[in-house]
């Protein structure tokens, strides 16, 4: 039942770059769960709340956790659309029907973000609504592994921090295994910025 | 020396069958304690860090019937429960939420003299996390194998039903989870439990299952 040697702790080679122009940021532990606030559109607090799950999922040892707030004054991360279509994803290939991007908040003379991350939602014409909400579930990931410090994309199409170039959509449907390390190697990374007060 | 068990006759007579001659008895003992536990994962990103549980509150409940004039059989159903905490480089500590334990042993146990006794057995246990989350996040992955052992101490009872005394409980079984597989973790961890606590038992020898042990 007893082994004589003790396992070593696993090998996590495979990552991509997650600093910008040499700043780290994570939030830190005393300020999780990380408040994220959801415009109430469509169902667009639930794509947020299934982003936020993805991400905490993937982390063994509590580095990450979020949770959403019903007001956005106080929230770390704001998340708008204009549309968000409430109904079942489409299950077929992935099509490039929508369109997101996050704003990374300045930078104050002490190294802290002077406000929340915002992330915007855009909904592309000439899309099925099952497709557009294949795309958000997808993407929503996507704009929250920017807030969560992972500024880089990832060079790989299987990883949720892929960065299509023109109209490529994102295809993996969650965090991959190259995207846990990669968040799980920041989340252990002495930041150089600080979260927004 | 069997006389002043708690006897409950009729419900323990199966139990009693190898006993030969013997009664059919059955002592019954509580043990409350703390327990400390050793690393359950040891891991390193960028900085090594471990995780363990904290100082844990920690119930016995043992079954005792006597085998013969020195050998006791007993069951034992134990459980504790305290937060699961990561242990960083730079010494800060981080909770992780709560996780107990049920472990079941069943083994002999044997006076020693002066009051002491002493016992060993095996069984299994499992951890009961209070989420899916971090490293049971894919389940707490089943009934662990478990070996332990206990000393024990009773003075002689003075008077009344129920006798005091203390034990030392140590265990060691192998940690891990589908979780720390599916990161890398190829083998189990070993994990030793140490647990004090005071018992009490009713009846005369309550001392040991010992029983024997506190009427050598
Ligand atoms: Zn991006």
């Amino acid at each position: 039942m007893l082994a004589c040697s003790e396992p070593t702790p696993p090998s996590r080679a495979g990552t991509y770059g997650f600093e910008a122009g040499g700043d780290v940021f994570h939030w830190p532990a005393e300020r999780l769960p990380v408040r994220f606030y959801a415009q109430p559109t469509g169902n667009l607090r639930f794509l947020v709340q299934h982003a936020v799950d993805s991400w905490a999922g993937v982390f063994l040892y509590g580095e990450f956790r979020g949770t959403l707030v019903a007001d956005s004054t106080g929230a770390d991360v704001i998340v708008q659309a204009d549309s968000v279509p409430d109904v079942p994803p489409d299950p077929g290939a992935p099509v490039y029907a929508c369109n997101e991007v996050t704003a990374v908040p300045p930078i104050d003379t002490n190294n802290r973000f002077t406000e929340p991350f915002h992330i915007r939602v855009a909904v592309l014409p000439g899309f099925t609504p099952a497709q557009v909400a294949a795309c958000l579930r997808r993407t929503t990931i996507h704009e929250a592994g920017h807030a969560l410090g992972l500024f880089q994309h990832s060079p790989d199409p299987v990883d949720i921090m892929w960065g299509p170039s023109g109209a490529a959509p994102i295809t993996a449907d969650g965090p991959s295994d190259q995207d846990r390390r990669t968040v799980e190697l920041l989340y252990h990374t002495p930041p150089t910025v600080l979260p927004p007060p | 020396m069997v006389v002043g068990y708690w006897r409950l006759a009729g419900i323990t007579s199966g139990l009693a069958c190898a006993a030969g001659a013997l009664q059919a008895q059955l002592l019954v003992r509580a043990a409350l304690g703390a327990r400390h536990t050793s690393t359950l994962v040891h891991d390193s990103i960028i900085t090594p860090f471990v995780l363990r549980p904290a100082l844990a509150p920690a119930l016995a409940v043992t079954a005792a019937t006597p085998l013969d004039e020195r050998w006791t059989a007993q069951v034992t159903l134990d459980f504790s429960t305290s937060t699961l905490e990561r242990h960083d480089a730079d010494g800060t500590t981080t909770g992780l939420g709560r996780v107990s334990t049920l472990a079941f042993t069943v083994g002999l146990r044997r006076p020693l003299g002066a009051g002491f006794a002493a016992g060993a057995g095996v069984g299994g246990l499992k951890y009961l996390p209070a989420g899916e989350t971090g490293i049971f996040r894919s389940g707490a992955g089943g009934v662990l194998g478990l070996a332990g052992a206990v000393v024990s101490y009773a003075p002689p009872r003075v008077g009344g039903r129920w006798q005091l005394g203390i034990e030392a409980r140590y265990d060691v079984h192998r940690f891990i989870t589908p979780a720390l597989r599916s990161e890398g973790f190829t083998s189990a961890r070993t994990v030793h439990r140490i647990a004090l606590a005071l018992r009490a038992g009713r009846g005369g020898a309550a001392g040991a299952a010992g029983a024997a042990g506190a009427a050598p």
